[in-house]
């Protein structure tokens, strides 16, 4: 075993302090070559495809690291277990992934249910919560030490959405279409407060049950209000389902979805139904961009998953291993929990290839970057400045 | 007394020959002479051979208690030590049987298995060691029995257990097939309905085809089929709230109308089943159905194997009652077993505590014995034999210090104090000789001393002869002068009366001068005009030393004539004239006498006439004012610079007296003297110029006048006589003259 000397003298100094405590060089999931990560996401079921796309984009990221002799030389592994969207599944995972598994830090967690029944757990445990893939304002709170968010959240995405409706197309009659539970009804409020600051509120209210794409009585709420908008809070088979119906029946509002939706899922989802037009704020530059980051991750998603269609997922994913990375490089060789926490929640900036993030205390919410993109009549994805009238 | 009672022993002893002989042996027997330290060793070895018996008696005691206490120790403790041993294992043994039940996994359960295991042998163990001590009494026969109970009891438990453990393998793994199985359904059940609601209100259900005629009996069928897939939630629902519940009672009796209830609304779901049963998706939900009812009511199901699980819990809690009153036999029985050990424990106890008590008591006695030998040996030896010897000795030491050197020193015994003793005797017998020659010594001084006062008294009335003589003198030259005084009055009266005649023929002559003048020459006549001027001036020297003359010769007849009359007198005038007299009288003696008088009289004495006798107190101010000049005269002589001789006479009437004070600035009293003065006979002068009658005459006229005489004085500085009268004369006889007149 190495000596691991910064534990050693910060020791010393803790010591010299008089608050002396005990040094661990190592906490769990940390040996001499390798670090494990664990992540929990619905990797099957109506949302694996976000899932899977997240994890794939981590593993990218990993194996470019790996391939250049780990971080620190310790190679870069991830356990992923599959939750199918179920709180209950996530929290067993979570405990195996702690408890069994002894996962160095979690990361990943895909869906705002989950994130929200697994972050006390791994709070309990003091164990880092990385990038989960959520923009609820609730793991935005100050009480969670352990979370490192790098999403904008969902309220900055509603916003830019309805500021763009509204200035950019000068629409007012604008619905929303949600899903239940907690993460649609921040959705919806996120929309209606946007639109009262612009004097307006919400012309219709649809909702969907969760983990169906049963949208269809949604779909006949929206055509009673005639919107000139709607805005979609949900994941890409039902707000793809909702666009279609809509359009079958002769419904033809602008269209436009949070990052929720997904990218290349959605995309395949639209294609599916012979529907397109559709405006998408994403989190992540587009991935297609020349960004360096987006440049980085291409070569990365050639090398380690050729099989894979670039997108917004599974960008968000490679980028979320390169914070990971990034947390470890600053620890150093003796990395435990608290420096890696540290090392990331401090005032420096970091810059992934472009993608600024900006932690500090107090504040685990990295980025507040919200990226327009337009899904096209050819079905693809374009970065947009503003919202326009299609043709 | 004592002296007497020894002289009536001495006499008694001469009289009774036999006794005489008895003191002569004793004498005989103490000639071997026997030191303190000696008789002191051997008291202190008297005390030490009683304290050495006394710890001898206390160690057997101790012995004993000792063998007492091994004989407990060897025995009865080893006994109740092991019972309670196994005592102990019998609480661990019912302690660990409750915990094998409520054991979540199967690694728990063995390791409370191994424990339970351990416990059972130790407990095997201390019964086998408490056979072995006790034999097979009936008491350890019937613990082992109870623990035979015991050991299969908990065997039991841990059968149910074992099987209460693999149920709920079971059920966990049915209860995640039943979340899965529900969370499915309820999503096709959802898109269902989703799908049938659109369809009624849009004829859509698909992109592909052409939408449905709504008519009147399109409508009437897909309500229907509508209202049928919310039954078909409804009824999954309150399943999945049924299921539910049944997996939380907790007893097996609740189960049965659960599971009724259930299976009426699996029949009523497979009613409405049949009625729809024409999608895929339909087709897919009554699968699902079917896959839930046979995990819930089929055999094996939820609800069979939840009814053995709480049946097992209910043997389960009959074992673990069993397995308490297995225990509390158990633990009677023990301690049964420990309390006829524990009598045993305190019978020996008991005799410890005897052998203990009577040690104590013999210590006791002991601790008696060498304190009262300590005692009687204090006060035979020490305090008889040594204290009142040397008593009686100091005793003896101290009469002789406060003078009895009469009575004769005894000795006693042979030791240092007699040696002392005869010491003694030898001192008083010196002192005695130098006591004598003290005596002669001291009488010849005190006879050398009465010889000096003798001769001073002879020269003290010496003295007083010598002044005796000069008063005779004094009173012979009184009459001499009181009579020559009256015979040179005559001739006095003679010399005044003619040059006053002549004068007047003087005057007469010159006024017959001038009508003879004419015949005279203008010289002549101017002549002899100067001439009787001179005659006349002459004779008026002649007239006024006449009239000095017989103002003195007045004077020393009055003094002569000792007149004892009360006059009303004026003080200031009498003050005047004799210190006057007194002044003259200093000059006479000396003409180079100087004095300066300052007089101050009070006015108010010129009209207040005093009663008193007038030459009794011209008297005292005469001898005062001598005094007086005497003293100013000293210190003159003595040669003091810018000295001024000066006599202050002062009278002053304040309240009821009269005050005369006199002062001078002469030499003053030395303090020595100042208390003497006013004595008969003392005086400063030299024998011919003072009697030293004067004060001491002038103190008793004042008191005779009612007053008295203050002296203040600074020896060099000043004296003042302060005569101090009343107003009223406090002679017999004398009128009192009223205040203020």
């Amino acid at each position: 075993m190495r000596p691991c000397w910064r534990a050693v003298s910060v020791a010393a100094l803790a010591l010299a302090m008089g608050l002396a405590e005990p040094a661990r060089c190592q906490d769990d999931g940390v040996s001499v070559d390798s670090v494990l990560f664990g992540q929990s996401a619905a990797l099957s079921g109506p949302n694996g495809r976000m899932g899977r796309d997240f994890r794939a984009g981590l593993l990218a990221a990993f194996a470019e690291a790996n391939s250049r002799g780990g971080v620190h030389g310790r190679k870069l592994e991830l356990m992923s277990l599959d939750d199918g969207y179920d709180p209950e599944r996530a929290i067993a995972n979570t405990r195996q992934l702690i408890d069994v598994e002894r996962v160095f830090a979690l990361i990943g967690f895909v869906g705002n249910l989950t994130a929200r029944a697994t972050a006390p757990i791994a709070a309990a445990g003091e164990v880092p919560f990385i990038a989960p893939r959520t923009g609820a304002a609730f793991l935005r709170e100050q009480r969670w030490s352990n979370v490192v968010n790098m999403r904008a959240s969902s309220q900055a995405e509603t916003d830019e959405i309805v500021r763009r409706l509204v200035s950019d197309l000068g629409l007012r009659r604008i619905a929303v279409l949600h899903r239940d539970g907690s993460l649609g009804q921040e959705g919806l409020t996120g929309v209606e407060g946007a639109l009262a600051k612009r004097g307006l509120s919400p012309v219709a209210r649809a909702v969907y049950a969760r983990n169906t794409a049963a949208v269809k009585t949604a779909v006949l709420e929206l055509r009673r209000a005639s919107p000139e908008a709607v805005v979609l809070i949900g994941t890409y088979r039902p707000v793809a389902a909702a666009i279609a119906w809509s359009r079958h029946l002769g419904l033809n509002p602008v269209f436009a979805a949070t990052s929720l939706a997904g990218g290349n899922a959605m995309l395949d989802e639209l294609n599916r139904f012979g529907t397109h037009s559709l405006y998408v704020t994403e989190i992540v530059p587009s991935p297609g961009s020349d960004a360096r980051a987006a440049r980085s991750y291409r070569r990365a998603m050639a090398a380690h998953a050729p099989e894979l269609v670039p997108g917004f997922v599974s960008f968000e994913g490679y980028l979320a291993g390169r914070l990971a990375i990034v947390g470890l490089d600053r620890s150093g060789q003796a990395v435990d929990r608290v420096f890696f926490l540290e090392s990331l929640l401090d005032d420096d900036p970091i810059d992934l290839g472009g993608f600024r993030l900006r932690f500090g205390s107090g504040d685990n919410q990295g980025s507040e970057q919200v990226y327009l993109a337009r899904i096209g009549e050819d079905g693809k994805f374009r970065p947009a400045s503003r919202m326009e009238r299609g043709p | 007394m004592l002296s007497k009672l020894r002289a009536l022993g001495q006499r008694l002893a001469h009289r009774l020959p036999g006794s005489r002989r008895g003191a002569k042996a004793a004498r005989r027997l103490r000639t071997v002479k026997r030191s303190i330290a000696v008789q002191l060793y051997f008291g202190l070895g008297v005390a030490v051979a009683v304290t050495v018996a006394a710890s001898a008696v206390g160690w057997m005691t101790f012995n004993q208690v000792g063998d007492e206490q091994n004989r407990v120790n060897d025995r009865n403790v080893p006994d109740l030590a092991a019972s309670f041993a196994v005592a102990q294992r019998i609480g661990a043994l019912v302690d660990k049987a409750p915990r094998l039940t409520v054991t979540q996994s199967a690694e728990e359960f063995e390791s409370v298995r191994e424990e339970i295991d351990r416990e059972r042998q130790a407990f095997e163990e201390r019964l086998g060691e408490l056979a072995q001590r006790r034999g097979q009494s009936e008491g350890v026969r019937r613990v082992r029995v109870w623990g035979r109970a015991m050991t299969s009891n908990i065997s039991a438990i841990e059968e149910s257990e074992m099987e209460l453990l693999r149920v709920a393998e079971i059920l966990e793994a049915q209860r995640a097939r039943l979340r899965d199985v529900n969370a499915e359904l309820n999503q096709a059940l959802t898109t269902l309905i989703d799908d049938q609601f659109f369809f009624a209100m849009t004829g859509y259900r698909d992109m592909q085809s052409q939408p449905a005629d709504r008519n009147g009996t399109f409508l009437d069928a897909e309500l229907d089929r509508f209202r049928r897939l919310a039954a078909l939630k409804a009824g999954a629902d309150l399943g999945s709230q049924i299921l539910a519940n049944a997996f939380g009672v907790e007893d097996a009796d609740l189960l049965v109308p659960l599971r009724e209830g259930y299976e009426a609304a699996s029949v009523q779901i497979g009613r409405e089943l049949d009625v729809i049963q024409e999608s895929e998706m339909a087709l897919e939900v009554a699968e699902l159905f079917e896959t839930l009812f046979e995990v819930t009511v089929g055999d094996g199901g939820v609800f069979d194997v939840r009814t053995t699980e709480l049946e097992i819990n209910r043997l389960q809690a009959d074992l673990l009652a069993e397995n308490r009153d297995i225990a509390t036999n158990l633990i009677s029985e023990v301690e049964s077993l420990v309390s006829v050990l524990s009598s045993g424990t305190l019978a020996a106890t008991r005799s410890t505590s005897e052998a203990v008590r009577t040690g104590r008591t013999l210590l006791l006695a002991m601790i008696v014995v060498s304190v009262a030998s300590a005692i009687l040996i204090g006060w035979l030896f020490i305090g008889r034999h040594l204290v009142s010897r040397l008593e009686r000795l100091s005793q003896r030491m101290r009469e002789m210090a406060a003078g009895d050197l009469e009575s004769k020193v005894e000795r006693e015994g042979t030791d240092e104090i007699a040696d002392m003793a005869e010491a003694l005797e030898v001192f008083r017998k010196h002192s005695l000789e130098v006591q004598r020659l003290n005596l002669v010594e001291q009488l010849a001084e005190d006879l050398s001393d009465k010889n000096a006062e003798l001769e001073s008294a002879m020269a003290d009335l010496q003295k007083a002869q010598d002044q005796i003589v000069m008063r005779e003198k004094l009173a012979a030259l009184g009459e001499l002068t009181a009579g020559v005084a009256h015979e040179i009055k005559n001739p006095l009266n003679f010399v005044k009366n003619f040059s006053e005649v002549s004068v007047e023929l003087l005057e007469e002559l010159q006024e017959i001068l001038p009508k003879t003048g004419e015949r005279l020459g203008e010289d002549d006549g101017a002549d002899i005009r100067d001439i009787c001027d001179d005659v006349t001036g002459n004779l008026e020297r002649i007239r006024h030393h006449g009239n000095r003359a017989d103002g003195i010769v007045r004077d020393m007849l009055m003094m002569g004539r000792g007149s004892s009359e009360k006059l009303p007198t004026n003080v200031n005038s009498l003050v005047r004239e004799h210190a006057n007299l007194a002044y003259h009288s200093a000059r006479a003696t000396d003409p180079n006498f100087q004095l300066h008088i300052e007089q101050e009289y009070d006015g108010r004495l010129e009209t207040l006439e005093l009663e008193i006798v007038p030459q009794e107190v011209g008297r005292v101010v005469l001898n005062m004012v001598g005094n007086a000049c005497h003293a100013t005269d000293e210190k003159r002589r003595s040669g003091a610079e810018n000295y001024v001789p000066t006599l202050w006479l002062t009278t002053s009437l304040a309240g009821e007296r009269v005050k005369i004070r006199i002062r001078d600035n002469g030499k003053g009293i030395p303090d020595s003297v100042v208390g003497k003065i006013f004595n008969p006979f003392f005086t400063t002068k030299p024998a011919d110029k003072g009697t030293g009658l004067g004060l001491a005459l002038s103190n008793d006229i004042v008191r005779e006048h009612g007053g008295q005489i203050k002296v203040a004085t600074e020896v060099g500085e000043f004296t003042e006589m302060t005569v101090d009268l009343p107003v009223v004369g406090s002679l017999p006889g004398a009128p009192p003259s009223p205040p203020g007149a």
